[in-house]
């Protein structure tokens, strides 16, 4: 009695022509025999096929790949969409970019159906096939063809974005508006925050960054709020952009302010961080007039006391100039941050004493501005 | 040629003396009437010399044939239902789930070569399998058939010892017997929802039969211990393994999560395909070979 254990990989696809090895593939496809491979009814038919390719010989493999793409060829709708699926899968798992022309002039001809899905929903599988093959430089066009095919509905336009940014990095900025709109008609299907989250995991948040100056503005605020959102970007990342120089100071100053929204409560480290790079001091002051309408005033407080001890009286003053918080309530916001970072129970003691002088009826206010300038002094 | 014939050439190799063996020990849990014509649809095949296949795989031909005729009512769970509540997960190659599975438009998803998926689609498959899947999609995928399951705590007790990799996939693979992840396929779990395993019109659970698992070189009929549960096949050592059943084909709900498993990365198996259906309750041996013949003629009549 013999068993094979484990499955024995077949050999018997070597010194096969393609066209046998086709109708081998053919048949398996269908449920039928084939004399030249024994599969195994129990385990996925791809999976197997998969095995089988990769444990080939650098021609048999070869083969493989021109079989698949003459069975991509042969296809007509006759075959059945779950047929062209399997083949289209194949072509991936076979690395054969060479069918991606024929895949997607399947899409473009009508030969598939676009709109409404069919059973397989054979569309999406065809572009993330064509899509998949990205990384080889003769894809790009082909993508092409689909982006601006107007039949392609807008179901496709997260696959067809991401395979093309993947294609070409730099030509991203030309797509993004156009992503968007198509996204807008079919807003059910996508999540933005996914698909930027994947275009950064693919192209690199360097990428994205370097070429983030040619998007254009309406697209940018959006996508920046995008990639903030999920804080995708961090602030080396941009440093190192701008220590390339291809950011001007609006870029940065774009980016602080979508930062600042985004993450209200991180705007002191964020302020910290503009004000290192050598701005025009107007440009950095509209920047934080700014930044004061969008963060609220009670995180505008809670967090002074984390901007730089040497900017922020410059930066109560800017606060101030946006009528986002009193002078009076900016320091002692400081000093009560303060307390806790430096000097601990003796601050703690003297803002006890000066919010009750505060909340005197009859009081002034009492003048404690000298202190922001001398934190180790106790009064 | 005959039943007669068939069950003699089926006896042939350990492979067909697993499937008669359980065949053996599954006669007083499946119907009568089912049991009857599974033979004679044995007995018509095998003696149309028209009709020519594989002793043991003309099982499953049988069964598939029937599944596919009647997706209703067929030869497939046909043992006693199990209801005990008990949650339960089903494992799975990750890009057997992407291609059948996943809804690609609606992730933006590019196929990539090779036993894995997306590092990014796996995670996303981890936090919202729902928002993740084809619409009206079913497991197993409609219409392949049967879906086959274990006890969730089983691989919990597992995940508790490693982490998601190649030795939790290396122990998965193993004690639930699947001898056909034995390559580096990333693997997965799919957990159901914990409600579907009480008494359901929805969800019938029930141990496989030899109607379910032939052919397999590792599906022993049997019982696991205090259960009604099925018994797997440990390929450690051939020994019982963890507890299984089948069932139909049933929607994913969003109550379904998906849990990474990793890719087996080692085979130390010291598998006698002898030994499995040996330690069958119901061994199919030689000196018992007519009298059993003689039982299954009178049940096909």
């Amino acid at each position: 009695m013999t068993d094979n254990l484990p499955p024995q990989r077949p050999e018997s696809l070597r010194g096969r022509t393609v066209e046998e090895i086709k109708g081998c593939l053919v048949a398996l496809l269908a449920g039928r025999r084939s004399p030249l491979l024994a599969v195994s009814p129990t385990v996925s038919l791809r999976l197997q096929l998969v095995d089988v390719f990769e444990d080939s010989d650098d021609e048999t493999r070869r083969n493989l790949r021109k079989a698949i793409t003459e069975a991509i060829d042969d296809w007509i709708p006759s075959d059945g969409l779950l047929r062209i699926c399997q083949l289209a899968d194949l072509a991936i798992d076979f690395w054969a970019p060479e069918t991606a022309r024929r895949l997607a002039n399947l899409l473009v001809s009508g030969e598939i159906p676009l709109e409404p899905p069919d059973k397989y929903d054979t569309a999406a599988v065809i572009v993330s096939v064509v899509g998949g093959f990205a990384a080889t430089s003769e894809t790009l066009p082909i993508l092409e063809t689909l982006i601006f095919n107007e039949r392609l509905s807008a179901r496709h336009a997260g696959q067809l974005f991401l395979a093309a940014s993947q294609a070409s990095a730099k030509g991203y900025p030309d797509l993004l508006p156009w992503f968007f709109a198509r996204s807008d008609e079919d807003s059910a299907t996508y999540d933005l925050d996914e698909t930027v989250e994947d275009m950064v995991e693919t192209i690199t948040i360097g990428a994205v960054l370097q070429y983030l100056p040619k998007v254009n503005r309406k697209a940018r605020r959006r996508f920046l709020s995008l990639l903030t959102k999920r804080n995708l970007m961090s602030n080396p990342d941009i440093d190192r952009v701008v220590a390339s120089g291809e950011w001007g100071e609006s870029l940065l100053v774009e980016v602080f302010l979508a930062l600042c929204a985004q993450q209200p409560d991180r705007y002191a480290e964020r302020i910290n961080w503009l004000l290192r790079h050598e701005l025009a001091i107007a440009e950095v002051s509209a920047a934080v007039l700014t930044m004061a309408t969008v963060v609220p005033p009670s995180i505008l407080l809670a967090h002074l006391s984390e901007v730089d001890p040497s900017l922020q009286m410059w930066v109560v003053e800017r606060l101030n100039e946006a009528h986002r918080v009193e002078p009076v309530d900016a320091l002692l916001s400081v000093i009560r941050g303060r307390s806790k970072q430096e000097t601990g129970r003796e601050w703690d003691e003297y803002l006890h004493r000066l919010e009750m002088e505060i909340e005197e009826p009859s009081g002034t206010r009492p003048e404690i501005g000298p202190v922001l300038y001398h934190p180790a002094g106790v009064p | 040629m005959s039943l007669r014939d068939w069950c003699r050439e089926v006896a042939g190799d350990n492979r067909g003396r697993l499937a008669l063996s359980n065949l053996l020990h599954d006669i007083p849990h499946v119907p009568a009437e089912k049991l009857r014509t599974f033979l004679r649809r044995i007995h018509d095949i095998w003696s149309n010399p028209a009709e020519r296949y594989d002793a043991v795989e003309l099982v499953r031909h049988v069964a598939q044939t029937e599944a596919e005729a009647n997706p209703e009512d067929n030869f497939y769970c046909l043992a006693q239902p199990i209801s005990d509540g008990t949650q339960c997960s089903h494992i799975m190659p990750s890009t057997e789930f992407e291609t059948g599975y996943v809804d690609r438009a609606r992730n933006s998803t590019r196929r990539i070569r090779g036993r894995r998926i997306r590092p990014i689609l796996m995670r996303r498959l981890v936090l919202n399998l729902d928002g993740m899947l084809k619409p009206n999609i079913t497991i197993p995928l409609e219409p392949e058939g049967l879906g086959w399951v274990t006890h969730t705590a089983e691989i919990d007790r597992l995940r508790r010892r490693h982490a998601p990799g190649g030795e939790l996939a290396n122990e998965v693979r193993d004690g639930l017997g699947l001898l056909h992840r034995w390559d580096e396929w990333e693997l997965v779990e799919i957990r159901y929802p914990s409600s579907l395993t009480n008494p359901s019109p929805g969800c019938v659970l029930a141990p496989p039969t030899f109607l379910d698992s032939t052919p397999s070189l590792v599906s022993r009929s049997g019982r696991y211990p205090g259960t009604g549960w099925g018994c797997t096949v440990n390929l450690q050592d051939m020994g019982n393994g963890s507890p299984e059943a089948v069932h139909h084909p049933i929607p994913i709900t969003a109550d379904f999560t998906l849990h990474e498993v990793g890719a087996p990365n080692r085979i130390q198996w010291g598998i006698v395909p002898q030994t499995v259906w040996e330690a069958s309750s119901h061994p199919w041996i030689d000196q018992d070979e007519e009298s059993n013949i003689e039982m299954l003629e009178r049940l096909m009549r």
